[in-house]
């Protein structure tokens, strides 16, 4: 998979609303369209986003076939205190390609 | 149309200007015009194949007989022959327009082949 | 006719147009003396200048002067320029020159044009020669506005090319394609409406692609920062890239890339909002406006393209003036070679019949733009346009489908060649 691409501010104040922003790259193929020849192209999409902080679940999102190329997710939550977010993507057949980024919180 | 000047200079003008324009063409700068609209896609080629049916998608127009140009313009306006793009492109002209068009055509041959007459012709 | 340089006024105008009208007929009737025919000037060789020029010669005959000015002693067309960067066609198949042009009688004028003095009716040469017309026509073309993108130049194309002016910029593209490594990563910037041929950048994307994964670089990626939400044939063509070059072309419209800042040709990377995109080659299309020439001669609105009456092309600021092709705001027209060609024709009939007290044909504006989605798959958008509520807009329109059967998409193919040989045919004869 792709290098996933992650976007939030470095810096906030705490209570601040931090948005998230984040990227992957992905052919998201639905197993639905026909190939050159005539036969089905294999499914292989992203079928779990898992975000993060500090170790502790955040967001997770479950992608259906539907889902254009390069799903794109922004979101927003509420920083209390300094850590990492780690955004994780999942594939099918259960390979994992993951992005983080630290974010400073200041009281 | 706007703007008509005295009738007496139109003709005079028109009938000297129709010396650089083929012969047959008795019709006016409108279906001359709309023959050089034709020109933007059917290229009155040298190299065109004799029979201007060949199977090209956008087949020489020039000298080709005017009965056969109109049967295929009146087709594709009314729909019975598909085409997409001559269905637009003929949208909205009328029988008697169609068929100048295509006798202008057939009165008008492709570059470096003499027409009828043995003159060489101006492009459509 | 001699040109004064007194202020314009509706009075003066119509004395001339009177006296352009004696002309015309004493040109034709009085046999023996040889009073001189109204002269028409074509600034710009390209599809609408050269097909205006042409037009207007074959149709008019002796009646009138026909002028071409353009500054290249030779053209190289932008539409199959695509070809040339995947390799399907040379330059020199794209390369035309303009000798049918002199030998239809129509006078070629290799020079730079400098400046329109409207007042004198009059082109300036950059040599301080002037053309004086009775009627012009303009065919500018565009103007890429580079500093548009912050750290975008000139000089940056040379490392960060457009290729979106046919010549050495496509030459320059093509050879850094082919120097590419097999899993080098390509970032294309494409601007914002209105820009010249629309679906261009797709198809430039979909040709790059096929180009790498023919000669075994399938590993490369190409990566689309739009600035456009949604774009000309979108379905077509993002169908198209996934079948022919799967998992090569990625498109990330500006909601998703955030926006770009700036580029940088001393990292080879492009800065957006959401992320720095670096690239083994990035290919800047920057957004356009209309030819300085027909700027600084005040015949653009604010946004700096040239607005147009509809029903001849001719400015509304300037009753002797036409704009037609790229630099004109042709309504719902886009802006391509076909397009320019149609226009030209229609300034020309307009013009013809103005000089010489012709009844003016109604206007039948028409576009086709084919574009390749692989070497033998085809597609089409167009439409008849026609004037309706004060602007020039779609009567009938076509598009090629998603899942067409590959027999029709080869004729797009062998339609889109036809068309090249008769745009070139008409423009140089």
């Amino acid at each position: 998979m792709e290098r996933p691409r992650l976007r939030l501010p470095e810096r906030v104040r705490a209570g601040d609303v931090v948005p998230v922003r984040a990227l992957l790259m992905h052919p998201m193929e639905s197993g639905l369209r026909l190939g050159p020849d005539g036969g089905r192209v294999p499914r292989r999409i992203v079928y779990r986003i898992a975000c993060s902080f500090e170790g502790e679940p955040l967001l997770v999102m479950d992608l259906e076939p539907g889902i254009a190329a390069n799903p794109y997710v922004e979101f927003a939550f509420l920083a209390r205190r300094s850590g990492t977010l780690t955004v994780v993507y999942t594939e099918d057949g259960g390979a994992e390609t993951a992005v983080e980024a630290f974010i400073e919180v200041e009281a | 149309m706007t703007g008509q000047p005295a009738k007496r200079g139109v003709a005079a003008v028109l009938g000297a200007a129709l010396l650089t324009m083929p012969a047959a063409a008795a019709d006016d700068l409108r279906i001359a015009y709309l023959a050089a609209t034709c020109a933007g896609c059917h290229a009155p080629r040298a190299d065109a194949p004799a029979d201007p049916a060949a199977d090209s998608p956008m087949p020489a127009l020039a000298g080709r007989p005017a009965d056969d140009t109109l049967a295929a313009l009146k087709a594709y306006r009314d729909g019975q022959r598909p085409s997409a793009v001559m269905a637009a492109a003929v949208a909205g002209l009328d029988d008697a327009t169609l068929a100048a068009l295509a006798r202008h055509l057939e009165a008008t041959s492709p570059p470096n082949r003499p027409n009828a007459s043995g003159q060489p012709g101006a492009a459509p | 006719m001699t040109a004064t340089r007194q202020p314009f006024t509706a009075t003066r105008r119509r004395v001339l147009g009177l006296a352009m009208l004696a002309t015309g007929v004493m040109a034709v009737s009085a046999r023996g003396a040889t009073p001189a025919p109204p002269r028409i000037v074509v600034l710009g060789g390209g599809a609408g200048g050269a097909v205006a020029a042409r037009t207007a010669k074959r149709l008019g005959g002796e009646a009138v002067s026909v002028t071409l000015v353009e500054a290249a002693p030779s053209y190289v067309t932008c539409f199959f320029s695509n070809w040339v960067i995947a390799g399907l066609r040379a330059m020199e198949d794209i390369t035309h020159g303009y000798a049918g042009l002199a030998a239809d009688g129509i006078a070629v004028v290799h020079g730079r044009a400098e400046a329109i003095d409207r007042d004198a009716r009059a082109i300036r040469l950059a040599t301080g020669e002037t053309i004086p017309y009775d009627r012009l026509i303009l065919a500018p073309g565009i103007a890429l506005r580079h500093e548009a993108v912050p750290g975008y130049s000139e000089a940056a194309a040379l490392t960060m090319p457009h290729a979106w002016k046919a010549g050495p910029q496509t030459t320059l593209l093509r050879s850094r394609l082919e120097a590419l490594g097999p899993t080098a990563s390509i970032v294309m910037l494409v601007p914002p409406n209105p820009y010249r041929c629309p679906p261009g950048p797709y198809e430039r994307a979909a040709l790059m692609a096929h180009r790498l994964k023919a000669t075994g670089r399938a590993g490369a990626r190409l990566t689309i920062l739009d600035a456009k939400e949604t774009f000309s044939k979108q379905a077509l063509f993002q169908e198209g890239w996934e079948r022919h070059t799967p998992g090569m072309v990625q498109w990330l419209p500006p909601s998703v890339h955030g926006g770009i800042l700036s580029v940088d040709p001393a990292t080879n990377s492009v800065e957006t909002g959401l992320d720095v995109f670096s690239g083994d080659l990035i290919t800047v299309i920057p957004p356009q406006q209309a030819a300085p020439i027909a700027v600084d001669a005040g015949l653009a609105d604010p946004d700096g393209w040239c607005p147009v009456v509809p029903a001849a092309m001719r400015s509304p600021m300037d009753s002797f003036v036409h704009v037609i092709g790229d630099a004109a705001k042709a309504g719902e027209m886009p802006k391509s070679a076909f397009a320019a060609a149609s226009q030209g024709r229609v300034a020309a009939v307009a013009v013809l019949a103005d000089l010489l007290g012709w009844p003016r044909p109604e206007p039948r504006y028409f576009n086709t733009c084919w574009s390749l989605i692989a070497p033998d798959d085809g597609v089409k958008v167009g439409a008849l346009y026609g004037e309706k509520a004060g602007g020039i807009a779609t009567v009938k329109g076509f598009v090629s489908q998603p899942g067409e059967p590959a027999a029709e998409r080869r004729r797009a193919v062998d339609e889109a060649e036809n068309w090249y040989a008769a745009i070139t045919a008409e423009m140089f004869g």
